[in-house]
């Protein structure tokens, strides 16, 4: 297995430029510019930075009780939760979008809005993150201070903060990134006030038709991403120990706060979706559209799982010949705009041409993300299995599909999930990308534009029933690939 | 005598139980806890100091019912198998944050003292300003001994406290504790699956078997 340094490194130069690609289609277009409105931009800056900062502070500061209610939680209930706790973070922004609009009325559009629902998205997530991450780096030590006698407030400020602290900043910036290089949130609950970088970069291209303002913005806004998600700390060791909290982590006020914010989240919705049933004949009208919007988003999504099921296998095959994660994993904050720009400037505006732009463009958006989220680190803690897979001499084709892919079944499966109803009701990249098909995503958003609440209020439950028939068709497909399998080595 | 009554535990997922009906420990000298892997040596070490909570049993330590007990108010001297050391903290950070929560300032000072005469006796100078996650097997196992023996304890629990050191380290090891434990003269429950263990040590076996008690036996006086 001798390979030279260049062709072992060939590949995970090849995949970094992959996600690099709207920025060299840009600069094929425009060069930077310095005649940029700094008073324009500075401005954006600030209200991206204020609504981000305002977002990750109060999420990352309301996760510890809330994440300390979760230790009151009886097994399986504990388990239900938690589910319910991601699901603002996996059901797209249109979702949270609605339900905030239901919940606070009149809404307050602008800054104080967009903060509103960037923490009611990112909340539940938080607090399971740093339940995840007390477990994981607490180990025994609740209950060694108990035993020991060491006092709660004692326990708190010697031991508790002190190891969880770089958690709960990890856990601040992932919020921040994600709230910085939000698009579809500040597009609408923004109501044309309190301009952040993204829609500005927005408004440059589609309204001045600025394209190197846009592009340089663009820039700039990746640049600082990128700075501050190589802060993020991912290959942190776990303690192995059997976790035991003890009294000390329990609170009963973050119990009750997680009840409340399901109850408003899911309430929330329900509600929604209960008021806008007498609306039902009439979106029935649009029935051949919703249908059509159907077969569009399927067919957009099995060409973005093909490319994406591609881009894993290529990635897993980089990581174990150069045995470290290719660098595009810190790319996880590619702005919306420019990505999509970039494929409507460079490719022809047809039907036709949407089947390669929208699965290039989602996949340059979100595989970085989603690979950090749910891949890294389960591929991380199999790096000793795959030193010793080389040692053997295994082939690094089979180390991927027999050390890595074997492992790694259920965090792919969340991976799944999580590609899936995100491209199935996402309208922010179609819209950058000016996209002519009609998709789910894209009526949802028209509906909520025309203040026809009801109607996106009931297309989202289609979408969500859609997205079940989608994983129910994946995890078919999982099986009977699985028996095909067992079948064909047991006939060897 | 302490005495443990109708400690009945149950792991579904494991297939295993624990049962004791009636178990006299004696409340001097070393009661060695013996018996293989599966044995529940274990799980005997985590409900005496108060991680399971089973139903209906009861432990009386000198007419003190510790079954009832919060995990803080059983005062237990304990030494985990992997030390549990608070790895950010120095070997002086670990034991003083013990010391402050275990006594009050009046007994501090003295309990100070006592802390320099042991910090002697178990050769921990050397790495007392260093974090516990960068000192060595051997000194993790005498911090965490020295915040055991500090922490104001009606007794002492070992568990299986030579089996992360290598065997060359073990005989010395074993030659130190024996020392200190006959200075201190507290009880000890000593858990192990070590024979040498036990006769380096051990004034009392208690042979455990697939969850049982298989027998008792006084090894000296």
């Amino acid at each position: 297995m001798k390979v030279s340094r260049f062709s072992s490194r060939f590949l995970g130069y090849a995949l970094f430029f992959y996600f690099l690609i709207p920025y060299f289609l840009f600069l094929r277009f425009f060069s930077l510019t310095t005649q940029l409105d700094f008073q324009e931009l500075a401005w954006a800056f600030k209200n991206s930075f204020v609504q981000s900062f305002l977002a990750a502070f109060l999420v990352t500061a309301l996760s510890l009780p809330l994440s300390g209610g979760l230790f009151l939680l009886p097994g399986r209930f504990y388990e239900i939760v938690k589910k319910l706790l991601l699901l603002p973070q996996i059901l797209p922004s249109i979702f949270s979008i609605l339900i905030a609009f239901s919940i606070w009325k009149p809404f307050p559009m602008g800054t104080t809005g967009i903060a509103f629902i960037f923490l009611m998205v990112h909340l539940g997530f938080a607090v399971v993150f740093m339940h995840t991450a007390t477990i994981e780096r607490l180990s025994s030590f609740p209950a060694v201070a108990e035993i020991f006698g060491i006092k709660k407030l004692l326990f708190l400020r010697k031991i508790f903060f002190p190891i969880i602290r770089s958690d709960l900043l990890s856990c601040f910036l992932m919020v921040f990134i994600f709230c910085f290089s939000s698009f579809s949130i500040p597009l609408v609950a923004g109501g044309g006030r309190d301009t952040n970088m993204e829609v500005l970069i927005f408004e440059k291209i589609f309204i001045n038709q600025n394209w190197s303002s846009a592009w340089t913005i663009g820039i700039l806004q990746s640049l600082f991403l990128s700075l501050m998600s190589m802060f993020l700390l991912s290959s942190k060791v776990s303690n192995k120990n059997e976790f035991f909290h003890g009294e000390y982590l329990k609170s009963n006020i973050g119990y009750v706060a997680v009840i409340i914010y399901l109850f408003l989240y899911l309430g929330g919705y329900g509600l929604g979706v209960f008021q806008a049933l007498p609306d039902y004949a009439a979106v029935f009208n649009f029935f051949s559209d919703i249908w059509n919007a159907t077969l569009n988003t399927i067919k957009f999504f099995i060409l973005y799982l093909l490319l994406s099921a591609g881009l894993l296998y290529l990635w897993l095959y980089d990581f174990v010949q150069n045995h470290k994660m290719n660098f595009a994993v810190h790319l996880i904050a590619a702005s919306t705009t420019i990505v999509g720009f970039a494929f409507y400037l460079t490719f022809p505006t047809s039907k036709d041409w949407d089947l390669f732009k929208v699965p290039l463009a989602m996949s340059i958006l979100v595989f970085p993300v989603l690979f950090k989220s749910f891949l890294e680190k389960p591929l991380i803690d199999l790096q000793d299995q795959v030193v010793t897979a080389k040692v053997f001499g295994v082939s690094y084709h089979q180390i991927v599909f027999h050390v890595l892919l074997r492992r790694i079944q259920k965090p792919i499966g969340v991976w799944f999930c999580f590609l899936s109803i995100w491209f199935l009701s996402d309208f922010a990249i179609l819209r950058a990308l000016g996209t002519q098909t009609e998709t789910l995503g894209l009526m949802a958003q028209s509906f909520l534009s025309g203040y026809r609440l009801s109607y996106a209020y009931l297309l989202s439950v289609y979408i969500l029933f859609v997205w079940i028939v989608v994983l129910a068709l994946g995890y078919l497909f999982k099986e009977v690939i699985r028996v095909a399998h067992k079948k064909f080595e047991s006939s060897l | 005598m302490s005495l443990i009554k109708n400690l009945n535990l149950h792991f579904e997922s494991d297939r295993f139980d624990l049962r004791i009906d009636q178990l006299e420990i004696p409340d001097q000298g070393v009661t060695a806890f013996w018996g293989p892997s599966g044995s529940g040596k274990t799980t005997l070490f985590k409900t005496l100091i108060g991680l399971y909570q089973p139903k209906d049993w009861s432990w009386i330590y000198k007419d003190i019912p510790l079954h009832t007990m919060s995990l803080s108010d059983r005062r237990l001297g304990v030494v985990f198998q992997n030390y549990e050391l608070f790895p950010h903290l120095t070997a002086e950070e670990n034991i003083r944050l013990v010391m402050q929560s275990r006594y009050s300032k009046d007994e501090l000072s003295k309990a100070l003292q006592q802390c320099e005469s042991f910090k002697a006796r178990l050769h921990l100078e050397s790495c007392w300003k260093t974090k516990a996650e960068k000192i060595s097997g051997g000194e993790k196992q005498r911090v965490s001994l020295l915040r055991a023996l500090l922490s104001q304890p009606r007794l002492l629990l070992l568990d299986e406290p030579f089996s992360a050191l290598d065997p060359h380290l073990r005989k010395e090891a074993r030659t130190l504790l024996k020392s200190v434990l006959e200075e201190v003269n507290l009880p000890v429950y000593l858990i192990t699956h070590d024979e040498a263990d036990v006769e380096a040590l051990a004034n009392t076996r208690i042979e455990l078997e697939k969850g049982r008690i298989r027998s008792q036996q006084i090894l000296r006086k």
